[in-house]
């Protein structure tokens, strides 16, 4: 046995403990991350109920050129695009903040309470979101519109039957579901930072917004870029459930993007094969930002995922 | 002595009799048991696990599918316990490919299936070409009523035959059962007329002094509309109504309001006048249909969320009278206890103004898992529940405790009918109709076997008086549409199929969107756009199939059929 693996070994022992608390999540990876991966085969198969993945037929890239031939494929793609960039850059910055915020409240009580507020949104489903949302924009007789109605305006619009208030509503009932959620982690970060910073920041004569600007930013960056950069993963994957409900005839063109199409074709009409080789394609694309990002990262700052 | 006498005499006379009376009884029991000692009517002692796919109609299963009264009594005479699950999922087909691909198909399932153009046919059907559904024929040939989809020929439709049952590439076999068929031979006054709609709040007609044929065309509609709106008519709660609200099952495009230009009604596809098939969306009705909406939405004659409103919204609406016209809905009287709202029939594209049937209703399908042990037991035990015997337990519940039989009509007991009226929620859990129906459910004739239309006719007339006077309201023509409906044959065509299927599917959603755009040009080019994707995407490969399927058998192809697709 050679010196390094007995040095190997040795470290191994010593935190067996901090291994054995890994395990789990390491088993949880393999068992719904890793071993799922094999299914991404029926992209190239044509999936019989009978035969199962492995010995269904081989049918070669015909359904990713049945994807590529499809109308409206481009339209799906630039959706998906423009949601994830919504729901991914344009939101990522929000939980940042919110936690910033909330780490600067003095009043316990209150931060506490602000904290529970905006978590309690991530755990309703998105079903019952919708349906609220549906009722609150409701022509005629929904709050908004009773509101605008009282004031003298316009109270007939049907917001979610308009192309072009659809990703103002999804953006803005996105935000309210997840910023509490989201901020969590950040809020973790801020409060591993060494006190003794803060202390030094004050004695050079830092007020709060300077604490912010020089300890705190600085403390959480690493946090901010590796939840970035994997992030950037879920660009054409942002989920179908909400789209999906959101979905009216009115703003089908903007809704409509590649998660939902893969429902509607993959599970409603079991078109396996073809529903997995769009995702594959998703994942691909996200793997591709990753590598893109971290590069990217890793020349211009010291944060970087490998 | 003498008394002792009389005694012993008395004594012996009590065990002679009581020994008669035991013989007579054993007698007549060893008639109805077997060698086994079963009774004649025994299956297996087993139970049968079943899945339904129907979304929320699983709330109509008891409580307890084992112990109450009806399955208890069934497992007596057969030895068959049946139990289903239902996870309430709100979408049937969805599920239903879900649990196909993940193999969690227990003994028997049940799905939608009107006719084979629905959408979860082709799923269906790939799943028994790909063995995941049992060959059932040997079993059902050995069977009372299920052989007589077999035997008998005019018992179901060419299409439950030719496209779902006994298709010729099955080689023979068979993998599914098409369930709720009419007996063979059926009398038109032996069956019941749904009327689908559109429907008006009685009492807006009686005020307005709308007679059942007076909505004949798209200007009577408009201008009961407009009279709806400026009669200030009000809804429970004080509000005013919506002239023309949405369908009750929940807000989409349907074509009953529409009736003056419903060409291809149902399918989309028809024939024009030289004999040419064609897509509605090549002619110019669909632009008219739209027009005919827009128009209403302009006016504010219509419900600003009628092709989005949910279900719970719509019930709760039309219970409360909030809509003068609804487009579509089936006459139940539970529905409508605020308001009665009555059936009326506009003419349609080619000029009638009926009510189109299908000649050979059908409704669900079941099928026999391909791992299911002794699928035999399975189909004996659904034929069972097919017999007059069986039917007579799911819907009237036990003989002289729930019903009795007077003058060969079935009649429910004042102390059931009593039940029914203080504990409406807790019929299905005493006699589980649905239950029971979701296998036994076929070779129907009611009028015959139990002597009334429809269950309870005779012995509460009151409470179902309004299905009678739904039925007959405005004396109705009915016409009976059969054939394939088109959109069926699109399965023989699966390269096209694939891709073109999920594009016609989009058709309530683009009409819809029409209906909404800003400007009548706007409306005009989703129109024009959607058809171009249906070209690039198949649909004239579509078209000459269903051309030369025509022109070899116009009976073949229906493709003007009821609305309600």
């Amino acid at each position: 046995m050679n010196r390094r693996l007995k040095k190997s070994i040795r470290i191994f022992y010593r935190f067996r403990i901090l291994y054995l608390m890994l395990l789990p999540c390491i088993v949880w990876f393999i068992i719904f991350n890793y071993v799922p991966m094999v299914g991404l085969i029926v992209a190239f198969k044509e999936f019989k109920y009978n035969m199962g993945i492995l010995r269904s037929p081989w049918v070669g890239l015909y359904y990713f050129k049945e994807f590529f031939n499809y109308y409206n494929t481009p339209h799906l793609i630039l959706n998906t695009f423009f949601v994830g960039f919504l729901k991914i850059v344009l939101f990522f910055p929000l939980p940042v903040i919110f936690a910033l915020m909330l780490n600067e409240v003095g009043i316990r009580l209150f931060k506490k309470f602000a904290q529970t507020i905006s978590y309690l949104p991530y755990f309703l489903s998105w079903v019952v979101v919708s349906a609220f949302v549906f009722r609150v924009l409701a022509p005629n007789d929904g709050l908004l519109n009773q509101i605008i109605g009282k004031l003298g305006g316009n109270s007939e619009i049907f917001y979610m039957m308009e192309k072009k208030y659809f990703y103002q509503i999804m953006f803005l009932s996105y935000l309210w579901k997840n910023l509490g959620w989201s901020s969590i982690i950040y809020l973790a970060a801020i409060s591993g930072i060494n006190p003794e910073l803060y202390e030094a920041a004050e004695v050079d004569g830092a007020n709060n917004f300077w604490k912010v600007i020089h300890v705190t930013i600085p403390g959480i960056r690493s946090t901010i870029g590796i939840i970035f950069i994997l992030s950037l993963g879920d660009i054409l994957k942002t989920g179908f459930e909400q789209n999906f409900l959101f979905r009216t005839p009115g703003n089908m063109d903007a809704a409509d993007i590649l998660d939902t199409y893969v429902i509607r074709t993959g599970l409603m009409r079991g078109q396996f094969g073809y529903a997995t080789a769009i995702g594959m394609l998703q994942g691909i694309v996200g793997l591709i930002f990753i590598i893109i990002a971290n590069k990217l990262a890793r020349m211009y700052t010291e944060v970087s995922l490998w | 002595m003498k008394r002792k006498c009389l005694s012993i005499i008395l004594v012996m006379l009590v065990i002679v009799f009581t020994s008669q009376l035991l013989w007579a009884t054993g007698k007549q029991e060893k008639k109805e048991v077997s060698k086994e000692g079963h009774p004649s009517t025994w299956i297996a002692n087993r139970h049968i696990k079943g899945r339904i796919f129907l979304e929320n109609d699983g709330e109509l299963l008891p409580k307890d599918q084992v112990n109450n009264p009806v399955a208890q009594k069934i497992k007596e005479m057969t030895g068959i316990t049946l139990t289903w699950r239902s996870t309430g999922y709100p979408n049937g087909l969805e599920e239903l490919t879900m649990a196909l691909a993940s193999g969690d198909i227990p003994d028997v399932i049940v799905s939608y299936l009107d006719h084979s153009g629905r959408p979860e046919f082709p799923v269906l059907l790939k799943a028994a070409r790909e063995g995941m559904f049992a060959d059932i024929r040997p079993y059902l040939e050995k069977t009372k009523i299920l052989s007589k989809y077999i035997t008998d020929p005019n018992f179901a439709s060419k299409d439950t035959r030719e496209n779902i049952m006994l298709r010729k590439d099955f080689n023979g076999a068979i993998y599914f059962v098409h369930m709720n068929l009419l007996r063979s031979g059926i009398k038109d006054s032996e069956r019941i007329h749904w009327r689908f709609g559109p429907w008006i709040r009685e009492d807006i007609a009686k005020a307005l002094n709308i007679g059942p044929k007076d909505i004949k065309t798209q200007d009577d509609l408009y201008n009961v509309l407009l009279r709806i709106k400026k009669g200030n008519f009000k809804d429970a709660n004080g509000k005013a109504v919506y002239p023309l609200g949405p369908r009750l099952w929940g807000g989409y495009w349907i074509s009953t309001v529409v009736r003056n230009y419903d060409f291809g009604n149902g399918t989309r596809f028809d024939v024009d006048s030289s004999g040419k098939v064609k897509y509605l969306l090549e002619t110019d009705y669909a632009w008219k249909q739209v027009k005919f909406y827009r128009k209403l939405l302009e006016e504010g004659l219509i419900h600003p969320e009628y092709f989005t409103m949910d279900e719970v919204r719509c019930k709760e609406n039309t219970l409360n009278g909030s809509f003068g016209v609804i487009p579509w809905s089936m006459a139940r009287k539970l529905e409508y206890k605020v308001y009665n709202y009555i059936p009326f029939e506009m003419i349609n594209y080619k000029g009638e103004q009926v009510v189109y049937e299908k000649e050979k209703p059908a409704d669900k399908v079941w099928a026999i898992s391909a791992k299911a042990k002794n699928p035999e037991e399975i189909v004996k035990f659904a034929d069972f529940l097919a017999s007059k015997e069986g039917k007579a337990l799911w819907y009237y519940g036990l003989k002289g405790v729930d019903y009795t039989i007077k003058d060969g009509k079935y009649l429910f007991t004042p102390k059931w009918l009593e039940f029914t009226k203080t504990h409406p929620e807790q019929v299905k859990d005493v006699i589980p109709t649905f239950w029971g129906a979701l296998l036994g459910s076929t070779w129907l004739n009611h009028k015959k076997d139990f002597g009334e239309l429809w269950v309870g006719l005779n012995s509460d007339k009151e409470d179902n008086k309004l299905l009678l006077y739904d039925m007959n309201y405005g004396n109705p023509k009915f016409k009976y549409w059969k054939g394939t409906p088109a959109p069926s044959y699109l399965s023989k065509i699966p390269d096209v199929e694939f891709k073109l299927k999920p594009v016609l599917d989009e058709y309530r959603d683009i009409m819809a969107k029409a209906v909404y755009a800003k400007s009548d040009e706007e409306a005009k080019k989703i129109l024009s756009d959607y058809l171009e994707n249906l070209k690039k995407s198949g649909l004239d490969d579509f078209k000459k199939l269903l051309q030369d399927q025509y022109d070899k058998d116009p009976d073949s192809i229906a493709f003007y059929i009821d609305g309600t697709y």
